[in-house]
């Protein structure tokens, strides 16, 4: 929920919008997990003075509250028409109140807001308007401390206004010290893991103007820039990406890439936090459109969604369609993203007997039971394996990703606790993502199924629906009889 | 075409021969639970205890509907001591393209149809009965006039039944009815094939209790309620995780043919059972339990949605809400005094995100493999397994 009012020579107008579902209203702002509380704040001003041209100042409520229309006309002081930011007693930020030159000459300052410590953000704000703002405060009940997940849907709490606060403070810096501040580059912090870093690639190709110029990440991920580079300049981190078994925390690993980048760089580039703010799956958004926002794009229609376009690239094998050729890749990143192993050999072994070849991706202990397995860690080897192949049948991971969305090939994405809009394709003859459609979907757990206890999930399909959708894809694309 | 939400809607809140809108409120007004384990009964905020009767009232409901993504009501037919009843006139005026009506036959109270009759009478009292039901805009099914079948076990010659009423709808100008058993499955074919439905449609909560309750009472039970040590409806009632509930409703729906999806927020029906025996969904989480869980709702709508559109034929994908107006089973979507319009967002926003996620899988074909190769695939995956 946000609100705003504008106030221009003629009046003033009230505005509220609140997190789209997909409906794409005149009131609704899309939900993109991956942009900061600043980019929001960004796009409410966007929005309200497309609205009202005319408005010179625009008071905005802090993007972290759910604020109505009335509760912000309520908080908001007179500051005799003058920028100003209003904040609790505690100095948590509540509305800003902001001229409208700072979206028509310097949108993308507003980024550098933490929109969680109103000193930092009037300090900022000095710089960007060439003179001080006043912080107001106002005597209502403190903020306090915020919630891990708000009910709107901001995510890990504190711990990330924490690394957003740095980075501003990182921006801070840079204004103080030089003077050429307003000609450095915005460079995007979104360092791993490898699907996202696909992710980006794709929203930023889709996208003719973005709000960065570079993108900070790891170095290992540099097979999949090459193979699907991005319109900002990459920016190698020389670390491994985060660990998933929890032994680094974020913020640890934001302070070790500082200072990894250097002295140099962090003073000469204004890093913004690109990580997720937001919770993702309760949105039916896919992750590379939630980048797009992320990136600057205002996503006010379905139309520019990754459903909504053909794919960029369509791949075909070229090897006779007798025998079958499949490449599946059935482990996930947690158990719970695993096809269930009491399903496995059914699956295996019914295509087997309907004459497919079958090679596996990382799954050495099918070897015993006749099956090839091999490994695909990198983009080059990868590729190669899937041309061998008619279709690739994969769990929500990297490789279906990469597979469907880079390579363009015949692919059939198996989900089950994640939410398949998030993370797959626009469907099509050649793309089918599957699940059973289970209301638990998606759980969001990773070790055992919050309902049964299980270490699978039920929302896998059975093995029979998903060899007739193999094997109806395959007559449907490649023409093949079985 | 989308897929369609269709909320099954009371509509005796009104002047009728089942009595007047404040006889039909009274209940809801006087409902006091009986058990510190019966949830309270829900009041409607915005909409009031209106007045079907009162055109305006009638399109504020309609608005909220429409504003929820509500596509149509589905509304009961009934035989009174005057004839066949539904009350769609109230809402007739309010129906168009963007919002019909569907209709369910309340059979079971319906004695005519229960026991044998000439084909003459039968075709008679057809033919009044699809005069009821013309009326507004249907929310065409597969093309036709949806008519659901409460109770299709209790239909006498359910077949020559359907018969006449299908020919009946073609006599009196209609364009055809779209006839759905309320069951859960058909393994024998006996609904479509034998008897001549189009679908069928999920049972209500109480018709199909989908898992085990989370409520086995014993013996001891029975004496510790008996000695007074025991609240009674522990014994009496049943209890089900509301989650269970309805993972169960959608696991291996595939399997269980042609059955359009019934979605509900929340059910507890203790006002219908005074003397015990009600059901109870539980939402167990967070450390707490309630009723209803707004965000798990809407989850269930989308997966309903998208099932819904994966496995109908694009005009018949319609996944049905349980309900717009239930207040005396706590199942209502209207905005209400406790929830506010908590549940009512969820099902809109539950509708948004399945049309959303419906819109990137549009243009996939269905599989077209033929029925013995998908028997085929059956047998062998059924064979690897026992290896």
């Amino acid at each position: 929920m946000f609100a705003g009012i504008t106030f221009s020579l003629t009046g003033y107008q009230q505005f509220a919008y609140r997190f789209g579902q997909g409906g794409y209203r005149p009131d609704e702002i899309f939900d993109s997990a991956w942009s900061v509380p600043s980019r929001y704040l960004l796009e409410v001003g966007r929005r309200m003075l497309s609205t009202d041209p005319k408005a010179e100042l625009l008071a905005i409520g802090n993007p972290l509250l759910p604020f109505t229309s009335a509760q912000l006309a309520a908080w908001l002081p007179d500051t005799g028409g003058q920028p100003a930011i209003i904040a609790d007693q505690n100095n948590f930020p509540l509305i800003y109140v902001l001229p409208k030159r700072l979206w028509t000459e310097t949108e993308r300052f507003l980024l550098l807001l933490c929109c969680s410590a109103a000193k930092m953000d009037q300090a900022l704000l000095t710089h960007l308007l060439g003179g001080p703002i006043a912080r107001v405060k106002v005597n209502v009940r403190a903020i306090q401390a915020y919630p891990n997940a708000s009910r709107t849907g901001w995510f890990h709490g504190v711990g990330r206004q924490h690394m957003q606060q740095i980075l501003s403070k990182a921006a801070l810096k840079i204004m103080e010290r030089r003077p050429d501040w307003r000609s450095l580059p915005f460079v995007s912090y979104q360092p791993y893991h490898a699907g996202t870093v696909l992710f980006y690639n794709l929203a930023s190709r889709a996208m003719e103007q973005s709000l960065f110029d570079k993108q900070i990440l790891c170095a290992s991920y540099a097979d999949i820039w090459q193979a699907l580079p991005s319109r900002q300049e990459p920016v190698w981190l020389d670390m491994p990406w985060l660990p998933r078994d929890g032994s680094m925390d974020e913020l640890t690993y934001l302070s070790k890439a500082l200072e990894t980048l250097g002295p140099d760089f962090t003073g000469s580039h204004f890093i913004v936090f690109m990580r997720y703010s937001r919770i993702y799956n309760i949105t039916p958004f896919h992750l590379a459109d939630h980048m797009k926002f992320a990136l600057g794009d205002s996503m006010l229609s379905p139309e520019g969604s990754i459903h909504a376009r053909p794919p960029a690239v369509t791949g075909r094998c070229a090897l006779p369609v007798e025998p079958l050729r499949l490449l599946m890749h059935l482990t996930g990143g947690w158990e719970l993203k695993s096809y269930p192993k009491h399903d496995l050999l059914p699956l295996l072994r019914g295509l087997q007997a309907l004459g497919c070849e079958i090679t596996l991706i990382d799954k050495p202990e099918m070897v015993e039971h006749g099956f090839t397995s091999i490994k695909a860690g990198e983009t080059g080897p990868l590729t190669e394996a899937v041309r061998n192949h008619h279709i690739f049948v994969g769990v929500d991971s990297f490789p279906h990703h990469f597979v469907r969305h880079v390579l363009g090939w015949p692919t059939i994405g198996l989900f089950a606790n994640t939410k398949p809009c998030n993370s797959d394709a626009r469907h099509a003859e050649d793309y089918a993502a599957v699940d059973s459609n289970l209301p638990c979907n998606p759980c969001s757990a990773e070790r055992d199924c919050p309902l049964f206890g299980r270490k699978d999930c039920g929302n896998f399909i059975t093995p029979d629906l998903l060899i007739a959708k193999i094997l109806g894809m395959a007559q449907q694309v490649y023409g093949a009889s079985l | 075409m989308s897929v369609r939400v269709l909320a099954f809607f009371d509509s005796r809140y009104q002047t009728s021969p089942l009595g007047t809108a404040e006889e039909a409120w009274r209940p809801l007004k006087e409902a006091r639970p009986v058990s510190r384990q019966h949830f309270a009964l829900d009041a409607p905020s915005s909409l009031g205890m209106y007045d079907l009767g009162d055109p305006q009232a009638a399109a504020a409901v309609v608005a909220s509907a429409k504003s929820a993504n509500i596509e149509g009501f589905v509304v009961d037919l009934r035989w009174t001591a005057q004839g066949y009843w539904t009350g769609a006139e109230a809402l007739a005026p309010l129906t168009g393209p963007d919002f019909g009506l569907a209709f369910q036959w309340k059979n079971g109270d319906d004695a005519f149809w229960t026991a044998e009759a000439s084909v003459e009478e039968r075709a008679a009292r057809a033919q009044t009965m699809i005069k009821a039901i013309s009326v507004g805009t249907p929310a065409l099914i597969g093309g036709r006039v949806g008519l659901m079948v409460e109770s299709p076990k209790l239909l006498q010659g359910p077949a020559e039944a359907l018969r006449l009423l299908r020919a009946a709808a073609a006599e009196a100008g209609l364009p055809g009815l779209y006839l759905m058993a309320s069951r859960a499955e058909d393994a024998k074919g006996d609904y479509l094939k034998v008897q001549g439905y189009d679908a069928l449609v999920d049972p209500s909560v109480p018709a199909w209790p989908s898992c085990p309750p989370n409520s086995e009472p014993n013996g001891l039970d029975y004496l510790e309620v008996m000695a007074g040590l025991k609240d009674s409806v522990e014994y009496t009632d049943r209890f089900y995780n509301y989650m269970l509930f309805t993972v169960a409703r959608m696991i291996n729906r595939d399997k269980r043919g042609k059955v359009l999806p019934r979605v509900f927020a929340a059910y507890y029906d203790w006002l219908e059972k005074p003397e015990g025996g009600g059901m109870h969904l539980q939402f167990k989480g967070g450390g707490r339990t309630a009723p209803n869980d707004p965000h798990y709702f809407s989850m269930f709508v989308e997966n309903a949605m998208l099932w819904a559109q994966g496995n109908l034929p694009e005009d018949e994908q319609v996944v049905f809400m349980d309900s717009w107006n239930g207040w005396a089973t706590g199942s209502q979507i209207e905005p209400s005094l406790l929830d506010g319009e908590l549940i009512t967002n969820a099902a809109r926003n539950g509708i948004d995100r399945g049309r959303f996620m419906a819109m990137g899988r549009a243009s996939m074909p269905k599989c077209q493999l033929d029925a013995d190769l998908r028997e085929r695939i059956k047998l062998l995956c059924e064979a690897a397994s026992n290896l």
